[in-house]
C-alpha cells in the first residue's frame, strides 16, 4: 500500500516535470549592449522599459540583464516622482 | 575582523545612528574607520560602532561631515512664471553654496508637462543641480523644500556618475544650463 503511494506521487512529479513550460530562449537585442547606466532623466530610454499603462516591462520581455533591470527600475521609480514618467495611465474611453 | 552586512533600519538601541552603506568589514572594533564596499567610495570615518546583539550587526554613525555627489531636481509651480522660477532657482543654489555646498552645473528644463497631475497642476518648472555637500546641506535643503509652497515636487539622489573633481560654480551671474530630456538613443 505505501509503495504504492509512493509510486503514484512520483507519477505526479513526473507529470508535473513534463508540463513545465521549457525556458524560452532569450533574444538579444542590440541596443541594450552599451547600457551601463541608466540616468532617471532620460524620459526616452525609460519609455522602452515601460508598458503603454505605465508598468516597468518584465526583464522576459525586454531581455535586459538583471544589472540593467536593477537600474532601469530604480530610474523609473525616481522619474516617477518628479512626474517625468507616470505611475499608471488610465484608459479613458 | 569580521564581515558586516548593514541594514537600512535605524539601530534601536541608540538615537543618531543613521543607515548607512555597506559596509564591509570593520579590523577591529574601536577602529576609526571601516572599509566601504559601496563602489569606489572612499572609507567611512566612523565616530561610533556598536554591536547590536539580535541582529548581530554593527551599525555605523556616518558623519555629517562627509560630502558627497549630489543631483537635485525641483519641480515648482507653473504659477510662479518664468521670473519666479529663477528667483527660485537662485534661492537654491544659494542654500547650496552658503551651506558650505558646491554647485557644479545647474540645468533648467523650463516648463513642461507632468506626466500626471498634481495638485490640480498640469505642468510645472524643472531644474536640476547637479552638487557636492554634506548632510547638512541636504537636510537644510529638504526642510527648505518642504516649507515652500512653490515646490512641487523635489528629489535629492546621489549622483553616481560624477567623478567628484567637476569645476564647481559661482553663485554670481549663475546661469542655469537651458536643455530638455535626453533626444536620441
Amino acid at each position: 500500500m505505501a509503495k504504492g503511494g509512493k509510486a503514484k506521487a512520483r507519477d505526479k512529479k513526473e507529470r508535473k516535470a513534463k508540463e513545465r513550460r521549457p525556458p524560452r530562449a532569450r533574444k538579444r537585442k542590440a541596443f541594450l549592449d552599451d547600457i551601463t547606466y541608466v540616468d532617471y532623466k532620460d524620459v526616452r530610454l525609460l519609455r522602452r522599459f515601460m508598458t503603454d499603462r505605465g508598468k516597468i516591462t518584465p526583464r522576459r520581455i525586454t531581455g535586459a540583464t538583471a544589472k540593467q533591470q536593477r537600474m532601469v527600475a530604480r530610474a523609473v521609480k525616481r522619474a516617477r516622482i518628479i512626474a517625468l514618467v507616470p505611475f499608471v495611465r488610465e484608459y479613458y474611453r | 575582523m569580521f564581515s558586516i552586512r548593514t541594514g537600512r533600519r535605524l539601530d534601536p538601541m541608540g538615537k543618531g545612528i543613521d543607515t548607512c552603506t555597506q559596509v564591509r568589514y570593520v579590523s577591529n572594533l574601536n577602529c576609526r574607520r571601516a572599509d566601504c564596499s559601496a563602489g569606489a567610495r572612499s572609507s567611512l570615518r566612523l565616530s561610533t560602532l556598536c554591536l547590536h546583539p539580535a541582529w548581530r550587526k554593527v551599525y555605523v554613525r556616518r558623519e555629517a561631515s562627509i560630502v558627497n555627489s549630489y543631483e537635485c531636481a525641483i519641480v515648482f509651480y507653473p504659477t510662479v512664471g518664468d521670473d519666479g522660477a529663477k528667483a527660485g532657482m537662485a534661492k537654491y543654489a544659494g542654500v547650496i553654496v552658503s551651506g558650505g555646498g558646491e554647485l557644479t552645473r545647474v540645468e533648467s528644463w523650463g516648463k513642461r508637462k507632468l506626466a500626471f497631475e498634481i495638485a490640480h497642476q498640469g505642468e510645472g518648472y524643472y531644474f536640476f543641480y547637479k552638487f557636492r555637500a554634506n548632510r547638512e546641506v541636504l537636510n537644510e535643503l529638504v526642510r527648505q523644500f518642504r516649507i515652500d509652497e512653490t515646490v512641487l515636487r523635489h528629489l535629492i539622489v546621489r549622483d553616481e556618475a560624477a567623478v567628484g573633481s567637476e569645476p564647481k560654480l559661482e553663485l554670481e551671474g549663475l546661469q542655469a544650463v537651458e536643455s530638455g530630456p535626453k533626444e536620441g538613443s
